[in-house]
């Protein structure tokens, strides 16, 4: 399974290097190291568990991966919006994009028009970047999860980068 | 509220060159995880759950699956993401970056 990913990375993305560090057991959990320039993102393979994606660098000792996937075209279509389109962030557009819809479709579904949301609901409703901007300017941080069979991945509501 | 994650590196390395050293494998493994439990429950509040390891932003010791053997027979290796953490038989530690 590890090695069959490997090969379909490395013929994706056949211009970076790459370094394999390889389970002693079956069981174990398998490195990959790509190379993309100055940029450095590793993938953790676990038999039991799936694809991790580490994207920062500076996510040391003992943390577990950014982004987990569990199923390997969706693992390979986000190291492609990673390394080739530098979208390391994932907002919306690039969490439909992975699940093949297009931005604007969804959004011409999404929009409730004022009048339909009740007093009540509209008083708890606001943007989550609204949301944000309160946490932040109060030294917090704001984290946001989204959690799907085949993957695990954050969600950035900030301004995009 | 939880110290971050460099922050709490850091207070790994220093509680861990400050530890009294071990001689065994198996001591050094338990030291580590000792330690980064202690940093982890002092500094967040982030629940101790290995289960969730891969997304909770805990940081957890070295699992056994990530163990390799090295030319050596009296060494042993720990893979992480950006670190190979080396281990003796003899207690020996050592952490190089990837």
């Amino acid at each position: 399974m590890f090695d069959d990913f490997v090969k379909k990375v490395q013929a994706k993305f056949p211009h970076f290097t790459y370094e394999i560090d390889r389970a002693d057991t079956e069981s174990g959990n398998s490195w990959l190291d790509i190379f993309a320039g100055n940029e450095v993102i590793t993938v953790e393979y676990r038999p039991n568990l799936g694809f991790g994606i580490y994207k920062d660098k500076s996510s040391d000792y003992g943390n577990g991966p950014d982004e987990v996937f569990r199923n390997e075209n969706l693992i390979i279509a986000r190291l492609e919006a990673i390394l080739i389109a530098h979208k390391t962030d994932i907002r919306l557009k690039e969490l439909q994009e992975m699940f093949g819809e297009t931005y604007e479709s969804s959004q011409a579904t999404k929009v409730i028009p004022h009048s339909e949301t009740d007093q009540t609901s509209q008083e708890v409703q606001y943007p989550l970047e609204e949301l944000l901007s309160f946490v932040k300017s109060h030294g917090g941080s704001l984290e946001i999860k989204a959690h799907f069979e085949e993957c695990d991945v954050p969600i950035s509501i900030g301004p995009s980068n | 509220m939880n110290e971050s994650k460099q922050k709490r590196l850091q207070l790994f390395f220093s509680r861990l060159n400050n530890a009294k050293p071990v001689d065994t494998t198996e001591k050094v493994f338990e030291l580590l995880t000792l330690i980064l439990n202690e940093v982890e429950n002092e500094f967040t509040n982030i629940p101790f759950s290995p289960a969730l390891w891969m997304t909770d932003g805990r940081m957890y010791a070295p699992q056994t699956d990530s163990i390799r053997s090295t030319d050596s027979e009296n060494i042993i290796r720990y893979r992480n993401r950006s670190h190979n953490t080396y281990i003796g038989k003899n207690g020996s530690i050592k952490i190089v970056s990837v």
